[in-house]
């Protein structure tokens, strides 16, 4: 890679790190609001996750307002790929209540954890024309989950 | 089929799930923003679970107590706005390899926050998990851009 790449590609990658960094960062205080304010409540997981989304529409629709006519006309796989990934993303979080109702939660956390991991095996595969994925990331995102698997493992 | 292994048979269906999502994003948000993005998939979100939850039990909307409604609002907001958001943005920005890696150390942070706001305890399998993410997000961040 050239210098003058790696200079052009230098401020996303620090936008693009700072960003998931404070993504992690969000849902971690979200959990921690659900611990806090949450607990003993009752609310089916159906309907908390409802009222959840319909409160993310709102602001996301307002934020978005500006771009929306604009990125409405992109091409309709672009949207149909990011609608499906909406509905994927829900159904996971479905299932993943169910899977905690019927496995006990030692089995079924470490299995969420590694999401990550499959993640990075389907990009690898399915995604090569799009986007490389280096060695050091695979060693990285295994170190990232064996210090989850540690903490989660030893919480049960 | 026990209910265990149908648990664990949900779990892996689950991660799969999430995992396919992260990809079908990648796909599409190259010419989509990502503000936008977050809002088509939390509207197709919300479409698929308030049907769900409509079918299953429409009166337990009506037993939900103010302090619930403010809860789940909030947490809507953080993981919506904030979270889904600025993972979307990271992943136009980085890739999904290094965002997703990344977004990996969620639980991590939340025993981190647990610790400071909550009062837990902070163990020696936590500072060790801690010490784990840290290098593991040093290397994924250091590396080279992933960029075909």
């Amino acid at each position: 890679m050239t210098t003058t790449t790696t200079s052009r590609l230098r401020g996303p990658v620090i936008i693009g790190t700072i960003a998931a960094i404070g993504s992690v960062v969000c849902y971690a205080t979200g959990q921690v609001v659900a611990r806090s304010l949450l607990s003993g409540d009752e609310t089916p997981p159906q309907v908390g996750s409802a009222i959840t989304l319909f409160v993310g529409m709102l602001v996301l629709g307002a934020v978005s307002a500006r771009n929306l006519p604009k990125d409405i006309r992109a091409p309709r796989r672009d949207l149909l790929w990011i609608i499906l990934a909406g509905l994927l993303a829900s159904t996971g979080a479905f299932l993943s209540f169910f899977a905690l109702s019927l496995a006990p939660v030692v089995l079924a956390s470490p299995i969420f954890a590694i999401s990550p991991l499959l993640t990075l095996f389907l990009a690898a595969a399915l995604l090569r024309q799009v986007e490389r994925i280096t060695m050091r990331t695979f060693i990285g995102a295994f170190l990232v989950i064996a210090g989850v698997m540690l903490v989660i493992l030893s919480n049960q | 089929m026990t209910d265990t292994t149908l648990g664990i048979t949900l779990a892996f269906t689950a991660s799969l799930c999430w995992a396919f999502g992260a990809i079908l994003i990648r796909l599409g948000i190259s010419r989509v923003s990502p503000t936008s993005a977050t809002f088509f998939s939390v509207l197709a979100g919300f479409i698929f679970v308030a049907a769900i939850a409509v079918i299953l039990d429409a009166s337990a909307f009506l037993d939900l107590t103010p302090q619930a409604i403010g809860g789940f609002a909030l947490i809507g907001f953080l993981s919506f706005m904030g979270g889904r958001f600025l993972y979307y943005t990271a992943m136009s920005k980085i890739g999904v390899g290094r965002a997703t890696a990344m977004g990996g150390a969620m639980p991590i942070i939340a025993s981190v926050l647990a610790v400071i706001f909550l009062d837990e305890r902070l163990t020696i399998q936590l500072a060790i998990g801690i010490v784990a993410v840290v290098i593991g997000i040093g290397l994924i961040v250091t590396g080279p851009a992933q960029e075909s």
